[in-house]
C-alpha cells in the first residue's frame, strides 16, 4: 500500500507543472547563485592576496614596522558562497595608525573594513547565496508541495476514493510525506551538485581544503531539514484546513511572520530589553582613559626630569607602570562590555529560534566562516598578534626625555618582522555553536510532521 | 433481519455536533444480486448512510456490517469488501484513465493486473478506446461516472455504494450506467445507491426506500411497486407534515 | 448606481470575511510595533552618538589637541531610519584623520566602519524598518486579499448570476479594484496612524528638524501607492485564473520572482555589463603613486641641497640658526624646497583625484545600471525610493563621502596650511604657525536636502504609479474577455 501510494505521488508530482518549474528554477538560479558568489569571492581573494604581498614586500624587517605601521590582513573565507554572512561588514584589516616608533606607550592595531561597497544596491537587496536560495525559494516551493496533499486531495474527492481501500491512513500520510519530501529536494540538489561540479576550480575550492567537504555536506543538511521544516509544517496545515486556497493563506501568513518577522525582532526586542552601549562609545571611553592616564605618565616623567632624578631605566618603569595599569583598565572595561554583549547577544539568538529559519541562517554562517566565531576569532588573533608585536619591536624602541628633548634608544631586533596569521576556528567550537539549532530544526520537522500524522488519523474525508 | 444479507444497517443513528439529527435510527438490509435505491430529498440522510458505512464519521448509536464485519471495530477488513462510486467523479485530472485505474486497482489489493485487463473493463462500461490514455481533466461526467464505476468493477468488491450516481447525466449516458449495474447485479453484487431518480430507481430498484429527515419511512419490493404509483407515493410523502411533529412507526 | 451597488458589495464581503479580519489586525500590530522597535533603536542610537560626541569634544576643544589625537567627524543617526535601514549598516561611523597630522600631502582622513560590530544578528536578518513591513508583509497581504476577487467568484459560481444582469463588466472590475484599494488603504493608513501615535508617547524628538514631517507624509503616499499597486496586481492574476488556488499559486511565484530574483539579477547583470575594480585595488594603487611621488620628491631635494652647497655642508643647528637669523641662502633655500614640497603636493593630489574620480565614475555607473534594470520591479522602485527619502540610500553615501573630504579640508586649513615645515637631509620637523590654544571648528553633519532627493527619486515615483495603472488596466482589459461561466 505504502508503495502504491508513494509511486502515486511521485507520478502526480512529476507530472504537474509545479515540479516542473521547481527544477527549472534551480536548475538557473542556483548554479546562477554560486557563479556570483564565487566570482565575487575571486576578486576579494585577489584584493587580499595582493595587499598581502605589497605589505609584505614592504614589512621584512621590525624596523619597517616601526616606520611604516603593522597590519594584519583577514583572509576571505572561501564557503562564502553558501552563506555571506557577516563577510562583507566585519573587519578585514587591522592596522597601526601614523608611525608606531614615535609612539611611546602601547601600540594598538585598529580595526578596519576597508571593503567599501562598489555598487551600493548589492547591500540594498542582499547576496544571492545559498542561504537566501534554501530560505526564502526552497520554502516557497516546499509550501508549494505540500498544500495540497490533504486538504487538496479531500478537496478533488480522491481522499474519500483512497480511503473507501483498506489502506491504514498512516501508511498514506507516510508516503505522501515521502514521495511529495523527495520530489522536492531532488531538483535542489541535483542542481547544488551540477554547481559544485561546474565551478569547482573557478573560485570555488572544495577540494584540497581540510574540512571544505565536511562543512558542505553539513550545510546541505541544514538546508535539507530547512526544507523538510516547511514541508512538514504544510503538511500539518494541510490536515488542519479542509479547503486547499485556506491551507495556502495559512502557510503564507506563517512564512512570513516566520521568516520575515520573527528573526528580525528578536534582535531588537533583544535590544531594547538589554541595551548596551555601542562600540563606538566604548572606543571613546578607552580613548579618554588612555589619554588621561598617558598625561600623567609624562607629567611624572617630566617632573623627574626637571628634578634632575631621572634615569633611562627609571622612566623605563614609570612606562611599564602606566602601560600596565592602562591595559588594565581597558581589559576591564572590554570585558565588562563583552559580558553585557554577550548576554544581550544570547538573548536575541534565542529568541530567534523560535524561528525554524534563525536556526538555519545563523549556523549556515557560522559553517561558511562568515559568522560570530570568525569574527571573535580575527578579533583574538589579532589581541594576540598585538602582544607580539608590543614585546619584541615596539617596546624594543625606548625614548628618554631629557632636559634637551626627546632622546630616543634604538632597540635591539633580530629576526624577521612578525606576520599575522589567522588560526581555523577549531572544530569542536564550531559543533557547540551550531549543535542546538540542528537539535532544533530536527524537533521542529519531528514535531510538524507528528502534528500532521496524529491529525490525519482523525481527518474527516468527506 | 437476514443473516444472509451482506451490507445491513441496525438502529444506526447519526447526530452531529451542531444537534442535527441526521439519521434516526435506521434498519436497512442489502443482500447479493440485490439493487437497493434509497430516495429522498437533500438533507434526508442517504449521503450520511453511505458515510457511516464507509466509516468516514462513526455512527451516534447502532451499527453497520459489511459481509458481517462490524465496520466501526474493523474498518480496514470491512473496506475490503466494498467498493465506491462518489456523487461527483473527479479523480487525479494529470493521470490518464488507466493511470487512474491502476491506482485504484492497487488500493483494491489487485496488483498484478495488465493493461489489457484495465482496457478490457473500460470497455465494458463502454467508454471509448482513445480515453484509455487520455487525461482525465478532459473528461466529461458521464465518461468520470463510468470511469468511476469502472474501478468498481475492478476491485471485484461484494458490495457497491453509489452516491447519487446519475445526477447531472444526460438520459442516454443514464441509461448505459443501469445496464452496467444490471450486469453487476447479475454476477452477484449487492447495490446500494443513493439517489433523486424516482423514475430509474424504480426500473432497476429490487428494493426502494424512501428517507425523510433521518428516516426510513417506506420501504417497498419491485413487486409491490408495479401496483402503486411510486412517484405519487414518494411526494406524498414529502408533502406530508414533518416527521418531527408526529410520530410515524416504520415497518422494515 | 450598479457602481455604488457592486462596490458597496464587495466592501460588505471583504468586511465580513475572516481574512479581512486577519489582515487588518495584523496591519494594526506590526505597522506600529515596526515604529516603535524602530524609534526606541534610533533613540538608542543617537543618545550613543551623543555620548561619543560629548566625549569627543571634552577632549578636543583646542588645535594642538586635534594634532595631538587626531581630528573625527561624527555622522548622526538618521531620524527617518525608522522608514528605511537602507544601507545605514554601511555607512561608517566616523571620519576620522591619521594619527600624526603633520604630513606633507595634507590630512589623510579615513572612514572608520566600526558600527555594525553593535548588532552583527541584525545585519545577518536584516531589518524590520517599515520598507520591509510594508514591501513584504503588506503587499502579501494586499494579495492575500485580493486572489479571490475573479477567479474565487466564479468558482462560487456568482459572478455568472452577476453578469446575468444588465450590468457591464467594466463597472464590475472597476467597483472591484476600488474596493479593494479603499479597504487596504484605509488599513494601511489606520495602522500609520497608530505609530504616530506611539511615536508621540515615546517621545520622539525629531518632528520638526530637516523636514521630517514633509518626509514622512510623502513615504506615506507612497507606500498608500505601493499598496494600491498590489492590490490592482493581485486582481490581475485572479482574472487570469480560473481557479481560486492557481491565482494564489501565480501570485506567489510572480511575488516570490518580483521580490526575491528581480532586484538581485538587476545588480548581477550590471556587475557583468559594467565590473569594477575594488576599493583595496584602487587604494593599492594610490599608496604606489604616492610612493614613487615620495621618492621623486626626495630625489629633488637632494638636488636641491646641491644647488645650495653653502647650506649643504651646514649641520641642522646651524641651519636654523642661520634661519632665524634671516640668512639670505638659508632663507632662500627654505623657499625653495617648500616650494618643491609644494608642487608633489598639489601633484599628489591631482594624481589622487584622477584615480578616484575615475574609479567614483565607473562604479556609479554599474550602481545606475542596477538601478535602472531593477526598476522593471516595483518593490525595488519602492524600496529605493524610501531609502533615499529617509537619508540612507546611495545619495546619503554619497554626502557622507564629501564630508570626508570637507573634513580634510578643514583639518588642512586649521593645521596642516598652518604648518611651517624645515627640512633638512634626513631632518624635518614642523612648527605650528598659529595660536596653538584656538578652539577647533568643527564639522556640522546636513542631510541631504529634499530638492536633491526628489531629483534622484521623481523616476521610481512615476514608475510605481504607472504600475499601478498598468495593473489596472491590465485587470481592467483581461475581465472584458473573462470567462465567466
Amino acid at each position: 500500500m505504502f508503495r502504491t501510494i508513494f509511486n502515486k505521488e511521485i507520478l502526480e508530482n512529476i507530472t504537474s507543472s509545479r515540479f516542473l518549474t521547481v527544477l527549472i528554477l534551480c536548475l538557473i538560479i542556483i548554479p546562477l547563485g554560486v557563479y556570483v558568489s564565487t566570482r565575487d569571492f575571486q576578486t576579494r581573494q585577489q584584493s587580499y592576496q595582493e595587499s598581502v604581498n605589497l605589505y609584505e614586500e614592504s614589512h621584512k624587517l621590525p624596523t619597517d614596522l616601526l616606520y611604516r605601521g603593522a597590519k594584519a590582513y583577514r583572509p576571505p573565507s572561501p564557503l562564502s558562497f553558501l552563506s555571506l554572512g557577516l563577510e562583507i561588514v566585519m573587519p578585514n584589516v587591522a592596522e597601526t595608525q601614523g608611525r608606531p616608533g614615535e609612539s611611546q606607550s602601547v601600540v594598538e592595531l585598529k580595526f578596519n573594513n576597508s571593503q567599501s561597497p562598489d555598487n551600493i544596491y548589492e547591500f540594498f537587496h542582499g547576496p544571492l547565496d545559498l542561504v537566501f536560495i534554501v530560505a526564502v525559494m526552497m520554502t516557497f516551493f516546499a509550501i508549494a508541495f505540500s498544500y495540497g496533499s490533504i486538504s487538496g486531495e479531500k478537496e478533488q474527492g480522491t481522499l474519500k476514493q483512497i480511503l473507501c481501500n483498506a489502506v491504514p491512513r498512516n501508511q498514506i500520510i507516510l508516503a505522501k510525506m515521502a514521495a511529495n519530501y523527495v520530489t522536492l529536494v531532488t531538483p535542489f540538489l541535483i542542481a547544488v551538485l551540477l554547481s559544485l561540479v561546474i565551478f569547482q576550480g573557478k573560485g570555488l575550492v572544495l577540494f584540497g581544503s581540510d574540512r571544505a567537504w565536511l562543512l558542505m555536506t553539513l550545510s546541505i543538511i541544514f538546508s535539507l531539514l530547512l526544507i523538510g521544516a516547511f514541508f512538514n509544517l504544510g503538511l500539518l496545515v494541510s490536515t488542519l484546513t479542509r479547503q486547499a486556497v485556506s491551507t495556502i493563506v495559512i502557510l503564507l501568513l506563517a512564512w512570513v511572520l516566520l521568516y520575515g518577522i520573527l528573526p528580525r525582532l528578536s534582535s531588537v526586542f533583544a535590544q531594547l530589553v538589554y541595551p548596551v552601549k555601542s562600540q563606538q562609545v566604548l572606543v571613546s571611553e578607552k580613548n579618554q582613559i588612555r589619554m588621561e592616564n598617558e598625561k600623567e605618565c609624562e607629567a611624572r616623567i617630566d617632573k623627574l626630569v626637571d628634578t634632575g632624578q631621572s634615569s633611562l631605566d627609571k622612566q623605563k618603569s614609570i612606562r611599564a607602570e602606566f602601560a600596565e595599569k592602562i591595559t588594565g583598565s581597558l581589559q576591564k572595561l572590554d570585558q565588562e562590555w563583552e559580558k553585557r554583549r554577550e548576554i544581550q547577544r544570547s538573548m536575541a539568538m534565542n529568541l530567534a529560534r523560535l524561528s525554524p529559519v534563525s536556526c538555519f541562517i545563523r549556523p549556515m554562517a557560522e559553517i561558511s566562516k562568515t559568522g560570530w566565531l570568525e569574527w571573535q576569532a580575527f578579533t583574538k588573533d589579532v589581541t594576540r598578534f598585538q602582544q607580539v608585536l608590543n614585546d619584541k619591536v615596539f617596546n624594543q624602541n625606548v625614548f628618554e626625555v631629557t632636559k634637551g628633548g626627546i632622546q630616543s634608544h634604538e632597540g635591539k631586533y633580530s629576526g624577521p618582522a612578525p606576520i599575522f596569521h589567522l588560526q581555523p576556528i577549531p572544530s569542536e567550537s564550531l559543533v557547540k555553536n551550531i549543535l542546538p539549532d540542528f537539535i532544533l530544526l530536527v524537533i521542529y520537522n519531528l514535531l510538524f510532521f507528528s502534528g500532521a500524522y496524529v491529525k490525519f488519523l482523525r481527518y474527516d474525508a468527506r | 433481519m437476514d443473516p444472509k444479507a451482506i451490507l445491513k444497517a441496525i438502529d444506526l443513528s447519526k447526530r452531529y455536533e451542531d444537534e442535527v439529527l441526521a439519521l434516526d435510527h435506521l434498519n436497512l438490509e442489502v443482500q447479493s444480486s440485490e439493487v437497493y435505491c434509497l430516495l429522498g430529498a437533500n438533507g434526508a440522510g442517504k449521503t450520511t448512510t453511505i458515510n457511516l458505512f464507509l466509516n468516514f464519521i462513526p455512527p451516534t448509536t447502532g451499527t453497520c456490517y459489511i459481509n458481517g464485519i462490524d465496520v466501526t471495530k474493523d474498518p480496514l477488513e470491512a473496506k475490503k469488501y466494498v467498493s465506491f462510486v462518489s456523487e461527483n467523479v473527479m479523480l487525479y485530472g494529470n493521470f490518464t484513465a488507466r493511470q487512474n485505474l491502476d491506482f485504484f486497482a492497487k488500493l483494491g489489493g489487485k496488483l498484478n493486473l495488465t493493461k489489457e485487463d484495465y482496457y478490457r473493463v473500460m470497455r465494458r462500461v463502454s467508454l471509448q478506446d482513445k480515453a484509455f490514455e487520455q487525461r482525465v481533466k478532459t473528461f466529461s461526467k458521464g465518461m468520470r461516472q463510468k470511469l468511476g464505476i469502472s474501478i468498481a468493477i475492478i476491485k471485484d468488491a461484494p458490495v457497491i455504494l453509489l452516491d447519487e450516481p446519475t445526477s447531472g447525466l444526460d438520459p442516454k449516458a443514464a441509461e448505459e450506467f443501469l445496464e452496467i449495474l444490471a450486469e453487476l447485479k447479475s454476477e452477484g453484487k449487492a447495490i446500494f445507491m443513493s439517489t433523486h431518480d424516482i423514475f430509474r430507481a424504480k426500473e432497476i430498484g429490487d428494493r426502494v426506500g424512501i428517507m425523510k429527515e433521518g428516516r426510513l419511512v417506506m420501504e417497498r419490493t419491485r413487486e409491490e411497486l408495479l401496483d402503486e404509483d411510486l412517484v405519487k407515493v414518494y411526494i406524498n410523502y414529502m408533502r406530508s407534515v414533518p416527521l418531527t411533529a408526529q410520530k410515524e412507526l416504520v415497518e422494515p | 448606481m450598479m457602481f455604488k451597488v457592486i462596490f458597496l458589495k464587495e466592501l460588505l464581503e471583504s468586511i465580513q470575511n475572516y481574512r479581512f479580519m486577519i489582515a487588518l489586525i495584523l496591519g494594526l500590530t506590526i505597522i506600529p510595533l515596526g515604529i516603535y522597535v524602530n524609534g526606541k533603536d534610533y533613540q538608542a542610537r543617537y543618545r550613543n552618538y551623543q555620548e561619543t560626541v560629548r566625549i569627543y569634544e571634552e577632549s578636543h576643544k583646542t588645535i594642538q589637541d586635534v594634532m595631538h589625537l587626531g581630528g573625527a567627524a561624527f555622522r548622526p543617526p538618521s531620524p527617518l531610519s525608522i522608514i528605511s535601514t537602507g544601507v545605514e549598516y554601511l555607512f561608517p561611523s566616523s571620519i576620522e584623520s591619521e594619527g600624526s597630522l603633520i604630513t606633507s600631502f595634507g590630512a589623510q582622513t579615513r572612514f572608520n566602519n566600526t558600527r555594525t560590530l553593535d548588532n552583527p544578528q541584525l545585519y545577518l536578518y536584516g531589518a524590520l524598518d517599515m520598507t520591509f513591513i510594508i514591501s513584504i508583509v503588506i503587499s502579501l497581504l494586499a494579495m492575500l486579499l485580493t486572489y479571490n476577487s475573479v477567479a474565487g467568484e466564479k468558482e462560487q459560481r456568482t459572478l455568472s448570476l452577476i453578469c446575468s444582469n444588465a450590468v457591464p463588466k467594466n463597472l464590475i472590475i472597476s467597483a472591484k479594484m476600488l474596493a479593494y484599494g479603499v479597504l487596504l488603504s484605509l488599513t494601511f493608513f489606520l495602522g500609520i496612524l497608530l505609530g504616530i501615535f506611539v511615536l508621540l508617547m515615546m517621545g520622539f524628538e525629531v518632528w520638526t528638524g530637516s523636514g521630517f514631517i514633509l518626509r514622512f507624509s510623502l513615504g506615506v503616499a507612497v507606500s498608500i501607492i505601493y499598496v494600491l499597486t498590489f492590490s490592482n496586481f493581485g486582481v490581475l492574476i485572479s482574472s487570469l485564473n480560473k481557479r481560486a488556488v492557481s491565482a494564489i499559486i501565480s501570485l506567489m511565484f510572480c511575488w516570490a520572482i518580483l521580490f526575491m530574483i528581480f532586484p538581485k539579477a538587476s545588480v548581477i547583470v550590471s556587475k557583468i555589463i559594467k565590473p569594477v575594480r575594488s576599493q583595496q585595488v584602487i587604494d593599492l594603487e594610490k599608496s604606489q603613486i604616492r610612493r614613487q611621488l615620495e621618492e621623486e620628491e626626495f630625489n629633488e631635494l637632494q638636488k636641491l641641497r646641491n644647488v645650495f652647497p653653502v647650506v649643504k655642508d651646514m649641520s641642522m643647528p646651524e641651519f636654523m640658526k642661520k634661519l632665524k637669523q634671516e640668512d639670505k641662502d638659508a632663507v632662500a633655500y627654505d623657499k625653495k624646497q617648500n616650494e618643491l614640497k609644494d608642487y608633489y603636493q598639489t601633484k599628489c593630489a591631482a594624481e589622487w583625484g584622477r584615480v578616484d574620480s575615475f574609479y567614483e565614475n565607473q562604479r556609479l555607473n554599474q550602481a545606475g545600471l542596477a538601478r535602472d534594470i531593477s526598476r522593471l520591479s516595483p518593490i525595488s522602485c519602492f524600496v529605493h525610493l524610501m531609502a533615499e527619502l529617509s537619508n540612507t540610500g546611495l545619495l546619503e553615501y554619497k554626502q557622507w563621502k564629501q564630508t570626508r573630504s570637507r573634513l580634510k579640508q578643514l583639518l588642512d586649513s586649521e593645521i596642516n596650511d598652518k604648518m611651517r615645515r624645515v627640512n633638512f637631509g634626513e631632518y624635518s620637523f614642523s612648527r605650528f604657525n598659529g595660536d596653538e590654544n584656538a578652539l577647533m571648528s568643527r564639522i556640522e553633519y546636513q542631510l541631504v536636502p529634499f530638492r536633491k532627493v526628489w531629483s534622484a527619486v521623481w523616476p521610481d515615483f512615476v514608475l510605481l504609479l504607472l504600475y499601478g495603472i498598468m495593473f489596472f488596466l491590465g485587470a481592467y482589459v483581461v475581465f472584458l474577455k473573462y470567462d465567466v461561466r
